[in-house]
C-alpha cells in the first residue's frame, strides 16, 4: 500500500501486465485509485478536525466572539489550578499502565507459549476483548473499592469490617487503580495482537535450536524473539500508549479525583458553562497530541537504545544458561489473577443486573428482579439496530478496503516494485495515535460546513476512520503471510485472479478475516464521541445510551446495559469461531490453521 | 362641578378604562390564541430534538410519556437525546462556528444556571417566547422567583420552567441518629464520625452548591453574594468558608483527597454504607430511590435550619433550532398542569411543580392532591425554607479559588 501511496505521488500509473482478465484502461484507473481513497478516509477527518482544534488552541473561535489570535489559551491552561499535577497523574498512570501491559503480555507468553495452559488464555481471550472498557472499570470498581466484593467477602469470613473500612483501593490520588484497570484492559488486547504475529516467528523450532545450543529459554525470548515480536507488535503498543494516556471515561471511573488526568481535565474545560473555557479544552487537547508524539517518539528511542544494549551484552557478556522454571509458574499465576479479575467482574456485573437491593455487608443481593432488564428493553431495539448496521456496515467496508490495499501492495511487489512500507504505514495509524478528543470537534465543524452533518453515511465515515486501522492492523499479518503460491496453482487450474481470489485465498483467510471483521465490530460498538458529535445527536447506539445511563446512580441499568453493550461482539467474535469450524467439517486440513 | 358629578366621572371613566382593558386583553387573548392556533398549525409534523439528561430512568420514562402525548394531542414528533447540557452547548457552538445559523441539530433543551447564563451572553438562545405559551400563565411567578431570575440571571422568557429544585441532605437515620441542621452540626457529624461525609468537587455543580450553601450560612454579608463579585471583597466574604473546609476536609470520605463527580455517585456511595450523609437537588430523591431499591428504607431527608438553595430548572430553544413551532408545543405542554401533577408524583418522577394552585381551575388542582409523596420526603411547609441562589458570576469564583486550595 506503501508503494502505492508513492506510486500515485510519483505519477506512475502501474501498468499490469500482471492481470490477464481486466480490461487494461479499467486497470489503470482502479487499481492507482485504491491508496488515495483509503488515505483519504481517515487522513480527511483528522485534517479538518485538526485544524478545527487548533484555531480555538490558539484563541480563534468566532461563534463565541473570539477572532484575535493569542497564547492566551495557553497561558490559562498552564495557571490553571492543578495542571501540572494533572499533568503528572497522566504520564504516570499513561506510561506505567502501557508499559505495564507489554512487560506482562510478555511475560505470559515467555512462561506459557506454547502450551496448553496458553491455548486456554487463547479462548479466553475474545470475551475478555469484547467487554467495554467503562463497564469493566466499574464492575472492577465494585470487586475493590472499600465496600466492595472482596471486603465483603473478608467480612463475611472474618466478621472484621460491619462497616466498609476507610482504606482509599480505588480512584487514589497516585491512580494505582487506573494503572491496574488499563493494565488489565490492555494486556489481553497486546496478546491478541501478539497471537496474530507469532506463527511467523517460529517459536517452537527457536526454542529448540537455542536449547540444541545450550542456552536457556530465558535468553531465546530475551534475545531472540521478543525483539522480533516487538517490532511486529510496535504499532499496536503505540495504540495502547496513546490510549492510556488520552482516555477519558475509565478515568473518570478510576483514576484520581482532585486533580484527575490531564484528559479529564480538558474535558472538563470543553464542558464549562463559560464558553470562553473551550479554547482552553482545545490548548490542552493540543497539549495532550504533543504529549502522544513526544512519548512515542521517546520510546523508539528506547528501544533503539536497548537493542544496542542487547547487541553489546551479546558480544561481550556471558549468555544466561538458566532456565527459570519459576516464570512458568508465576506466568500461571499472573494470568490466573487476570482471569479472576474478569470473572469477578462479570459475575458482579450479571448479580448487579437481577438486582433489586443490595447493600453492604451483603456478599449477595438482598433482593432479586429483572425490572432493569424490563425497563431497557421496552426502548433499546433503535439502538440496538442502529449499533449493529454502524458496526457491520463500517467492519464490512473497512474489510474490504484493507483487503484492496493489501492486494495492491501484492500487485505492485509482483511487478517487482520496491515496496517499503514502514513509512507509510505510520499514516493508517493515525486516528489511534491522535486523542479522539484533539480532533471530533474540528471535524464535526468540517461536516456541519459542507452539510454533511447528522447523517448516516457520515457518521458511518466517522466509525470507519477508527475501524480501519484496527482491521489494518489485525489483517494484515496473516494475509502478508499467506503462500502465493496456492494462488498461481489455482491461476494455472482457473485461470482467472478474482476468481482464483474468491474460490482459494478466501476461503483459506476466512479465519483471519472473520476474526478481523468481528475486531472492527467491537471497535465501531465502544465509539461514542463520534457517534454523539458527527451524528449531532440524532442516531443512539447501544454505547451513547450506556453513557447516559452511566451520569446517573443505578447500578442496575449500568449493568444491564453493559451486558447488552458486550453481547454484539461477543456473538461477533463466537461467529468468527463457529463459522469456520461449520464450513470445513469435511475438511480436514482446513480445519486448525 | 360638584362631588357627586366627580365621582361618577370617576366612576364612569373607572368603568370605562376597566372596560377597555378588558376588551384590550380579551383582545390580546384572541390575538394570542390565534397566535397560538398558528404555531399548533406550523408545529404540526415537525421533529424536535429534545436533548436532556438521560441518566435516570424514572425521568427518561416521564419524558417518553411527554413524547407520547404531543404526538397524539398534536401530532409533534418528539425525540429525546440523552445528552448533557455542555455537549448539546458544543453541537450548537459547532454549528454557529460553521455558518449553521438555521436548521440545527438541538430544538429544545434542558438546562439552567450557569449554562444558561453563558448561553444567554453568547446569543445562543431563540429569543422571548414562553409569554406566547398559553401554560405560562399558570406559573408562580409570584412566589416562585426563581422562574424569573435564574441563578440571579433575569429569563426574560427566553426559557420556560419546568421543575423546581432545592438542595436537601439525605442521611441513614441506621448511623445518623439526629440529622445536622446547619453547617456548624455537620462539622461537628463529622467530628464524630469521621470518613462518612462527602460532597462532590466542583466544578460538578453539586459540589458547587453545597460550598455557596456553606458559605451563605457561615458569611455575615449574604448582600454581597447576591451582587456581581467583581463588586465584593473576595477574601472576606468567602474567609469563613475555607476556615470550614480546612477542618472539614480531613474528616470526610477518604480524608477529602478523593471527591465523587456528582450526586449519583453520591447515592451509591450511601447504599454501600461508605458514607452516612448525601445530598441531591431533588427533594423527592429518597423517597424515589427508596421505591426503585436503590436505597435502604432507613433513609430519610433533612435540610438546614437557615433553608438551603433552591433554583428552578427550564427548557430553552437554541438560536438555530429547526422547529421552534414544535419545541413550543412541547414546551408548553411540559408546563401544563396534567404533566407537571404526573411529574410530581413520586411514583413516576418526583420533581416539584413550577405552577401556582390557586392559578389553577378547580378541576387542574385537584390533579395535584393526593399526589403520593414518599416515605422520606419533608413536608412542604419544611421545605419552604429556601435560599435564593447567589449572583451567578460567584459560580466561577469560587470553582477557582475551591481547585487552587484542594484541587492540585
Amino acid at each position: 500500500m506503501a508503494e502505492a501511496l508513492r506510486s500515485v505521488v510519483n505519477k506512475k500509473a502501474p501498468a499490469g501486465a500482471s492481470n490477464p482478465n481486466m480490461p487494461a484502461t479499467l486497470r489503470t484507473i482502479f487499481w492507482p485509485l485504491i491508496p488515495p481513497l483509503t488515505t483519504a478516509v481517515f487522513m480527511v477527518p483528522i485534517l479538518f478536525g485538526l485544524l478545527g482544534t487548533w484555531l480555538p488552541a490558539f484563541g480563534y473561535l468566532p461563534a463565541i466572539g473570539q477572532s484575535q489570535f493569542s497564547l492566551q489559551p495557553w497561558q490559562a491552561l498552564v495557571h490553571y489550578p492543578g495542571f501540572f499535577s494533572a499533568l503528572t497523574n497522566t504520564l504516570v498512570t499513561g506510561l506505567i499502565a502501557s508499559i505495564l501491559s507489554l512487560m506482562i503480555a510478555l511475560f505470559l507468553l515467555h512462561g506459557a507459549y506454547p502450551s496448553q495452559w496458553f491455548n486456554r488464555i487463547e479462548r479466553a481471550l475474545s470475551p475478555a476483548l469484547s467487554i467495554p472498557h467503562a463497564a469493566f472499570a466499574i464492575g472492577f470498581g465494585f470487586l475493590i473499592a472499600p465496600s466492595g466484593w472482596l471486603l465483603r467477602l473478608m467480612n463475611g469470613l472474618t466478621g472484621m469490617f460491619p462497616a466498609p473500612p476507610f482504606w482509599t483501593t480505588f480512584q487514589d490520588p497516585v491512580g494505582i487503580s487506573l494503572i491496574l484497570v488499563m493494565v488489565l484492559k490492555e494486556t489481553p488486547f497486546l496478546l491478541f495482537m501478539a497471537l496474530a504475529v507469532l506463527p511467523s516467528l517460529k517459536v517452537s523450532q527457536t526454542l529448540w535450536l537455542v536449547r540444541s545450543q545450550g542456552h536457556g529459554k530465558a535468553f531465546a525470548w530475551r534475545y531472540l524473539i521478543f525483539p522480533r515480536l516487538y517490532q511486529q507488535i510496535r504499532l499496536p503498543f503505540f495504540a495502547v500508549v496513546a490510549y492510556s494516556l488520552t482516555v477519558v471515561d475509565i478515568a473518570i471511573i478510576a483514576g484520581p479525583t482532585t486533580p484527575p488526568t490531564l484528559a479529564v481535565l480538558i474535558l472538563q474545560r470543553f464542558n464549562d458553562p463559560d464558553l470562553v473555557q473551550r479554547t482552553v479544552g482545545a490548548a490542552g487537547a493540543t497539549l495532550l497530541l504533543g504529549i502522544v508524539m513526544i512519548v512515542l517518539i521517546g520510546l523508539s528511542l528506547l528501544q533503539q537504545a536497548i537493542q544496542r544494549w542487547d547487541y553489546y551484552r551479546l558480544c561481550h557478556i556471558k549468555r544466561p544458561k538458566r532456565h527459570w522454571s519459576i516464570t512458568d509458574i508465576s506466568a500461571r499465576v499472573v494470568s490466573v489473577f487476570i482471569g479472576t479479575a474478569y470473572i469477578g467482574t462479570l459475575t458482579i456485573t450479571l448479580l448487579w443486573s437481577i438486582t433489586k437491593r443490595w447493600r453492604y455487608p451483603d456478599i449477595l443481593p438482598e433482593s432479586f428482579g429483572l425490572r432493569a432488564w424490563v425497563r431497557l428493553n421496552d426502548r433499546l431495539a433503535e439502538p440496538f439496530w442502529c449499533t449493529f448496521l454502524l458496526a457491520i456496515l463500517s467492519s464490512l467496508l473497512a474489510l474490504i478496503l484493507v483487503i484492496l490495499a493489501l492486494e495492491n501492495e501484492l500487485r505492485l511487489s509482483r511487478l517487482s516494485k520496491r515496496v517499503s512500507l514502514s513509512r507509510i504505514q505510520w499514516l493508517v495509524y493515525l486516528p489511534l495515535l491522535i486523542p479522539q478528543i484533539a480532533f471530533i470537534f474540528g471535524f464535526q465543524i468540517a461536516l456541519i460546513h459542507f452539510g454533511l452533518d447528522a447523517q448516516f453515511i457520515t457518521l458511518l465515515w466517522s466509525h470507519l476512520v477508527f475501524v480501519f486501522p484496527y482491521v489494518f492492523l489485525t489483517l494484515s499479518g496473516p494475509y502478508r503471510r499467506f503462500d502465493e503460491r496456492y494462488s498461481w496453482q489455482g491461476l494455472t487450474l482457473i485461470g482467472q485472479r478474482w476468481k482464483v481470489f474468491w474460490r482459494i485465498k478466501l476461503p483459506m483467510l476466512l479465519r483471519p478475516i472473520l476474526y478481523t471483521l468481528a475486531t472492527g465490530f467491537a471497535v465501531s460498538i465502544a465509539q461514542y464521541l463520534p457517534t454523539l458529535f458527527v451524528g449531532a445527536g440524532k442516531y443512539s447506539t447501544i454505547t451513547t445510551e450506556a453513557v447516559a445511563i452511566a451520569t446517573g446512580s443505578d447500578r442496575r441499568m449500568m449493568a444491564v446495559i453493559a451486558l447488552w453493550q458486550q453481547t454484539l461482539p461477543l456473538l461477533a467474535f463466537a461467529s468468527a469461531t463457529i463459522i469456520p469450524i461449520l464450513l470445513f467439517r469435511h475438511r480436514k486440513a482446513m480445519s486448525h490453521q | 362641578m360638584n362631588a357627586a358629578f366627580f365621582a361618577r366621572t370617576v366612576f364612569l371613566r373607572a368603568i370605562f378604562s376597566r372596560a377597555i382593558g378588558v376588551l384590550l386583553f380579551g383582545l390580546l387573548l384572541q390575538a394570542n390564541a390565534a397566535d397560538w392556533q398558528d404555531t399548533l398549525k406550523e408545529a404540526k409534523g415537525q421533529s424536535v430534538y429534545f436533548h436532556a439528561w438521560g441518566g435516570d430512568e424514572n425521568i427518561n420514562a416521564y419524558i417518553q410519556w411527554a413524547i407520547d402525548q404531543v404526538k397524539e394531542k398534536y401530532d409533534v414528533e418528539v425525540k429525546h437525546v440523552k445528552n448533557v447540557a455542555p455537549n448539546a452547548i458544543t453541537q450548537i457552538l459547532s454549528e454557529k462556528s460553521a455558518g449553521k445559523d438555521s436548521g440545527g441539530a438541538v430544538d429544545l433543551m434542558w438546562v439552567n444556571g450557569e449554562n444558561f447564563a453563558n448561553m444567554k451572553r453568547n446569543n445562543l438562545l431563540y429569543g422571548a417566547f414562553t409569554q406566547d405559551l398559553p401554560n405560562y400563565q399558570y406559573v408562580d411567578t409570584e412566589h416562585k422567583p426563581t422562574t424569573l431570575y435564574d441563578f440571579t440571571v433575569p429569563v426574560e422568557n427566553l426559557e420556560a420552567p419546568w421543575g423546581m429544585a432545592q438542595l436537601v441532605f439525605l442521611h441513614d437515620t441506621d448511623v445518623v441518629k439526629k440529622a445536622p441542621s446547619s453547617a456548624a452540626e455537620l462539622l461537628e457529624f463529622a467530628h464524630k464520625n469521621p470518613g462518612r461525609f462527602t460532597y462532590p468537587a466542583p466544578p460538578a455543580f453539586h459540589g458547587t452548591t453545597f460550598i455557596k450553601q456553606i458559605l451563605l450560612e457561615l458569611t455575615d454579608d449574604r448582600d454581597a453574594l447576591y451582587k456581581p463579585v467583581q463588586d465584593a471583597d473576595f477574601d472576606k466574604i468567602t474567609k469563613p468558608l475555607w476556615i470550614y473546609l480546612d477542618e472539614l476536609h480531613p474528616l470526610m470520605w477518604q480524608k477529602g483527597k478523593v471527591f465523587t463527580d456528582g450526586a449519583p455517585r453520591m447515592t451509591q456511595l450511601l447504599n454501600d454504607g461508605e458514607i452516612a450523609i448525601s445530598l441531591s437537588f431533588n427533594p423527592f430523591a429518597a423517597s424515589n430511590a427508596i421505591a426503585t431499591g436503590e436505597l435502604p428504607d432507613t433513609v430519610r431527608t433533612h435540610i438546614h435550619a437557615s433553608g438551603t438553595i433552591a433554583n428552578t430548572h427550564f427548557v430553552a430553544i437554541p438560536y438555530n433550532s429547526s422547529s421552534v413551532e414544535g419545541a413550543m408545543v412541547f414546551a408548553n405542554f411540559l408546563m401544563s398542569p396534567e404533566a407537571q401533577a404526573r411529574k410530581a408524583n413520586t411514583d413516576i418522577w418526583g420533581d416539584p411543580t413550577v405552577l401556582a394552585m390557586d392559578k389553577l381551575s378547580a378541576q387542574d388542582r385537584a390533579r395535584f392532591d393526593d399526589l403520593p409523596k414518599g416515605v422520606a420526603t419533608l413536608s412542604n411547609e419544611e421545605l419552604a425554607n429556601v435560599l435564593l441562589e447567589p449572583h451567578a458570576s460567584w459560580v466561577e469564583a469560587l470553582e477557582a479559588e475551591w481547585l487552587k486550595r484542594y484541587g492540585q
